[in-house]
């Protein structure tokens, strides 16, 4: 996997990959099942992220971003934007299997209701011999990693999409409206 | 879409302000009666299913401009529609009165489901045309012009947020829709729809209406024999339940289907409050497949995915984010 690859899916969970390159990245992930493995190293940071925002906080997300920052040598404390780039992909993860994607709608996950920052390991002794970690999360990273949080998920929710359009046509006010969004939404 | 949230609360107050100053629904543009712009919606679903007709529209949605060719035809009680995007992939969705067909050229990815007929609306009964009024307001708005054409326009405002609305463009010799905004409870466009060029005709050649595959390596996800969804509509004995659903809301199917990459079959409730339609899907939670997390959007659908015990619960709907979450909330499995 080269380095241009990681710089992009860094950008991409940044929020800063260009519109052009993240539809790019995102065909090159539904055609190839080695780029979708190695999306999987860095679904853990984009999950945990994503999971961060309150009020849902996960009890074990303090640990695991300790895991995953202890991963990183010279990780200088807050810095808007450049915690996913610099959180590396971890080893030794499960490798998400080769779904089929179809890609119909790119699933964009709506704002947290707290966006911002978020405290992940504040009480001792986890850090003890260090101020209290911080992770700011910019808005856009739970979007950009929900968006590819899982091919699986995406995928069937594109199956129900379709077939709730259906059902919308069938009893809504136009029946050419529903399927507007699926023809109509290009990635 | 997501980006309501984040709508400073400046446009709020000015909303609040213009409806203020206006007074009155319409004031501006002198709003005629509810039954009228009634009357107009149904001869415009009447024209939509009966006309046979071809035309361009481009759609707004998201901040992104697309186009989108539609072809229309209509013969004996038999209806045919082919979308095709014009812009970026070449999407398409063909319907007929039995199947609808997704072609996703990127993904190489055919998709199929069974059609539902299609029903006149507003709905002929007056119960319906009642709760119908008490979750929105109908009217008539005055003249207007859209694609060289004089068109008459029809608002349907919501009367609580937890539904969106429309301003309705309608052609006047033939009352097809010529475009639309889905507006939200402020009369904010969420997406937008209009045709740039519009022909009645009396026949297109079946050609029009046939899918521009190019063939090989696609995958076919449901059945063409066997439709993907086939249901069973009406009771069904089930564990799920839903209670205190937001006003004018009530199940209008409760079924269970397959779903075309589904273990088990789904189950599937339909809620609608006469104009907008609320999905639930219920599935048995896979720990090595995860569902939907969280709140999505699309433009003006929210999805809310949740693992619940032992199951995934998703729900769907071209609705605020609001009402799928309360949706979900209402969703009830049965000790």
């Amino acid at each position: 996997m080269n380095e241009q690859i990681n710089e992009q899916i860094s950008a991409f969970l940044d929020g800063e990959l260009p519109a052009v390159e993240r539809r790019l990245l995102l065909e090159r992930l539904a055609r190839e099942p080695q780029l979708r493995a190695h999306w999987s190293h860095y679904q853990l940071i984009g999950d945990s992220l994503r999971k961060a925002l309150p009020p849902h906080l996960d009890l074990g997300f303090a640990d695991r971003v300790a895991a995953a920052l202890d991963e990183i040598p010279a990780y200088q404390g807050p810095r808007p934007g450049l915690v996913a780039r610099a959180l590396k992909p971890l080893a030794g993860l499960a490798v998400a299997a080769s779904v089929a994607v179809v890609a119909i709608l790119a699933v964009q996950q709506a704002q947290g209701p707290e966006p911002g920052a978020v405290q992940v390991a504040a009480n001792p002794p986890a850090v003890q011999d260090s101020p209290a970690v911080y992770v700011r999360v910019p808005e856009s990273v739970p979007e950009r990693a929900a968006e590819l949080q899982s091919a699986e998920a995406s995928h069937r929710l594109n199956e129900y999409l379709v077939n709730h359009s259906e059902y919308a046509a069938s009893g809504g006010m136009s029946g050419m409206l529903p399927y507007v969004r699926i023809v109509g939404h290009d990635q | 879409m997501t980006n309501s949230s984040r709508a400073p609360a400046i446009y709020l107050a000015l909303a609040l302000l213009a409806a203020a100053a206006s007074g009155h629904p319409g004031a501006a543009m002198a709003a005629t009666g509810s039954g009228e712009a009634q009357e107009w919606l149904r001869q415009m679903s009447q024209a939509a299913q009966e006309l046979t007709y071809r035309g361009t529209f481009v759609y707004l949605h998201d901040g992104r401009l697309e186009a989108v060719r539609i072809i229309h035809r209509a013969a004996e009680g038999d209806e045919q529609e082919r979308m095709i995007a014009l812009t970026g992939e070449a999407r398409e969705v063909i319907r007929d009165n039995e199947r609808v067909t997704c072609i996703l050229p990127k993904s190489k990815a055919v998709m199929i489901g069974r059609s539902i007929p299609r029903k006149p609306f507003p709905t002929a009964l007056p119960r319906d045309l009642d709760t119908l009024s008490d979750s929105y307001e109908f009217l008539a708005m005055g003249e207007d012009r859209v694609s060289g054409l004089p068109s008459r326009i029809v608002l349907i405002r919501p009367r609580d947020e937890f539904r969106y609305g429309y301003r309705l463009w309608l052609d006047q010799a033939n009352n097809l829709l010529l475009k639309s905004d889905l507006i939200d409870a402020e009369g904010r466009a969420i997406e937008q729809m209009m045709f740039t060029d519009m022909e009645v005709l009396d026949e297109v050649p079946a050609e029009d209406l046939e899918p521009a595959l190019e063939g090989e390596g696609y995958t076919v996800i449901g059945h063409a024999d066997q439709p993907a969804n086939a249901d069973s509509d009406g009771a069904i004995d089930s564990d799920w339940a839903v209670a205190d659903l937001p006003a004018g809301f009530v199940l209008t199917h409760h079924n269970r289907h397959a779903m075309p990459s589904a273990e088990n079959e789904v189950e599937h409730l339909v809620l609608s409050d006469g104009l907008a339609t609320v999905s639930v899907y219920i599935e048995p939670h896979h720990p090595e497949r995860l569902g939907l997390s969280g709140l999505s959007s699309m433009g003006a659908v929210h999805a809310l995915g949740v693992h619940r015990g032992d199951y995934q619960i998703t729900v769907v709907g071209e609705v605020p984010r609001l009402t799928v979450e309360r949706i979900e909330q209402s969703v009830q499995h049965k000790p």
